[in-house]
């Protein structure tokens, strides 16, 4: 048995790793009870500290990075936004050229239909601007995002 | 000390790919993935709560905005953890001056937001009594200054080599390694005094 005592650092490396370790440290820490203790000791603490919760995100974060990076398009109905916006066109054409005899005939359909002709399209293109504006805010922000960025 | 990184190179050169096609799913990923590398060092190096969310987004935008650039000369774990370290230090540099010193000194910082309570709801009696350690351990890292804090976890949580926390930091290997000694040394220290306490 080698009668000096290890080092604090060659007790840490040997706990730290087998690597680089002698046969005749190892020796020792099986013969010396001292040594055998600091040893487990710091074994103890490294084990001890793997163990430690890791810090997290929150749970949305990772999304709203995403999203502000890269933006999700929000897909726009070309066909029936197109459809939506020649019937108008065509209601307003026609009451234009067929005047009260238009609208008498748009009173006699029944309510469900006069709302399907008249306020469906409206909402539809509303709720298309609403869209566009969403779309456009999220870009105007990943633009400020990315000029803070660079000038830092 | 190996690395855990799962992610292998061949796997980070198509998910940078992927993220360069604009692929949002693809950036999750690499979000999640090296999650808790960046939170560990914003958790550890940035005191204010209220501006680590910030931090994690400039570090995220300067990931996105630089990935072109990356040649895979080293990890991308690396990479990453490099961007991150440098930001909170430029954050620290910027508006916490003070705190930027301290992080380099022998100083008691302890704001480690550890979440304690939800490490193990094991009632036997080993679960109890590893619970107990953790939180002893726990709190003695926390009595650490804050930049050994930070070296401890990213060799024994984050399982990173003494050559990748090098090339992170820039600092030299050998300084890290003295200082990953202090730190133990200290923990033994302080852990050694509490125990004391306790028998008394």
């Amino acid at each position: 048995m080698n009668i000096a005592h290890l080092t604090e650092e060659q007790l840490q490396t040997l706990a730290d790793s087998t690597d680089g370790t002698t046969s005749l440290e190892m020796d020792h820490i099986s013969a010396c009870p001292i040594c055998r203790i600091k040893f487990e000791n710091y074994q103890s603490i490294n084990l001890a500290i793997q163990e430690l919760p890791m810090a997290t995100f929150d749970p949305d974060l990772p999304d709203d990075i995403v999203n502000m990076l890269i933006p999700q398009k929000i897909p726009i109905h070309w066909a029936a936004l197109v459809a939506a916006t020649l019937g108008g066109i065509l209601v307003t054409v026609s009451a234009v050229i067929y005047g009260k005899q238009f609208i008498a005939l748009f009173i006699q359909l029944p309510i469900i239909l006069r709302y399907f002709f008249g306020i469906l399209p409206l909402s539809f293109i509303c709720m298309q601007t609403v869209l566009f504006v969403i779309r456009y805010r999220q870009k105007l922000n990943m633009i400020i995002k990315k000029t803070d960025s660079f000038a830092t | 000390m190996s690395t855990t990184t799962t992610i292998q190179p061949d796997a980070d050169r198509e998910l940078v790919s992927q993220i360069l096609r604009r692929n949002p799913h693809a950036f999750k990923k690499l979000i999640i993935d090296h999650e808790k590398l960046v939170a560990h060092f914003v958790y550890k190096m940035i005191p204010v709560a209220a501006d680590r969310r910030d931090i994690i987004q400039d570090v995220y935008i300067k990931v996105y905005n630089n990935l072109g650039h990356f040649r895979f000369q080293s990890k991308l774990s690396t990479w990453i953890g490099q961007i991150t370290y440098n930001t909170c230090l430029h954050y620290l540099r910027k508006k916490r001056p003070l705190l930027l010193e301290s992080f380099f000194e022998d100083s008691n910082l302890s704001y480690v937001d550890y979440k304690i309570a939800h490490a193990s709801t094991n009632t036997t009696e080993d679960g109890l009594y590893a619970r107990e350690l953790t939180q002893t351990i726990a709190h003695a890292v926390t009595q650490l200054p804050a930049l050994y804090q930070t070296l401890i976890g990213l060799h024994y949580q984050q399982e990173l080599s003494l050559q990748e926390i090098s090339e992170i930091t820039q600092l030299p290997e050998g300084t890290i390694k003295s200082y990953l000694f202090r730190a133990r040394k200290q923990l033994k220290d302080i852990l050694l005094k509490s125990q004391k306490r306790e028998e008394l």
